[in-house]
């Protein structure tokens, strides 16, 4: 979650030994009314969010530097190679390593909703919460950044499918 | 209601997350019954979601416990009186 937040693998890591540190030096607050899990990444998330708005602050490229309204209408990549969910494929790293660099080459708007919804898994109102967002912002971005994804992955990821006849469709 | 590919491409990703209702949803799965390019986007928009979600995408990198270790018992020395 860090490293997609942050976008720097020195930042990620430094910022997740800071949340170390601060659960061990806070371990005496948690009350165990929420999963040890669940209070760890929700220090690591406002650990990422709070050196994201610093950069933010020093940086041109700011949250806000992108509009709701600048990606309207999208064509989605059109293959059917892509159907399948390749369930060994992540044991490759390229995947993972095509993923990441997709996410990362995300507006950054877009970039911190799909961070938190679908790769932290946090629900609509966390989320937005968060990000200091609407609740429709939040889902007007999903879907953004989503599609983005798909149009940008969908080529890409075809590669991974499984090799087998008759399970490509029409598609390259 | 019939509706056509840019129609259910809007919704790909709110019909996902189950939130589009039920008449729509019917509207959607109706399409895709048909449509070979909508359930193709669909199926790799899903795909590409339920990727994210694995953990194995974001390894840790190499060397990260040492550090880590090494940076929390510089903390204790620094927090012990």
């Amino acid at each position: 979650m860090l490293l997609a937040l942050l976008r720097n693998e020195a930042e990620a890591e430094d910022a997740a030994q800071d949340t170390a540190i601060k659960v061990f030096l806070n371990l005496h607050k948690f009350r165990g009314e929420s999963q040890f899990r669940t209070w760890v990444l929700s220090i690591a998330r406002n650990e990422g969010l709070g050196r994201l708005r610093k950069q933010s602050t020093r940086r041109e490229d700011s949250l806000e530097a992108d509009t709701d309204d600048q990606t309207g209408d999208y064509t989605p990549a059109i293959l059917t190679s892509w159907r399948e969910v390749p369930s060994e494929a992540l044991e490759r790293k390229e995947l993972g390593v095509i993923l990441r660099t997709a996410i990362d080459e995300l507006p950054p708007i877009y970039r911190n909703v799909v961070v938190l919804r679908d790769i932290e898994e946090m629900d609509v109102r966390e989320t937005a919460t968060a990000l200091g967002i609407a609740e429709g912002a939040v889902k007007v971005r999903l879907h953004r950044a989503r599609a983005l994804l798909q149009k940008h992955l969908a080529p890409r990821l075809a590669a991974f499918a499984p090799k087998r006849k008759g399970m490509f469709g029409w598609g390259k | 209601m019939r509706i056509d590919c840019k129609h259910v491409w809007q919704y790909i990703s709110a019909y996902i997350d189950s939130e589009v209702d039920a008449e729509l949803r019917a509207d959607i799965e109706k399409h895709l019954e048909t449509c070979e390019i909508c359930s193709a986007v669909l199926d790799s928009t899903r795909n590409i979601v339920i990727l994210m979600a694995d953990d194995r995408v974001f390894e840790l990198p190499a060397g990260f416990s040492e550090r880590l270790h090494a940076r929390l018992d510089k903390e204790f020395e620094m927090s012990s009186p």
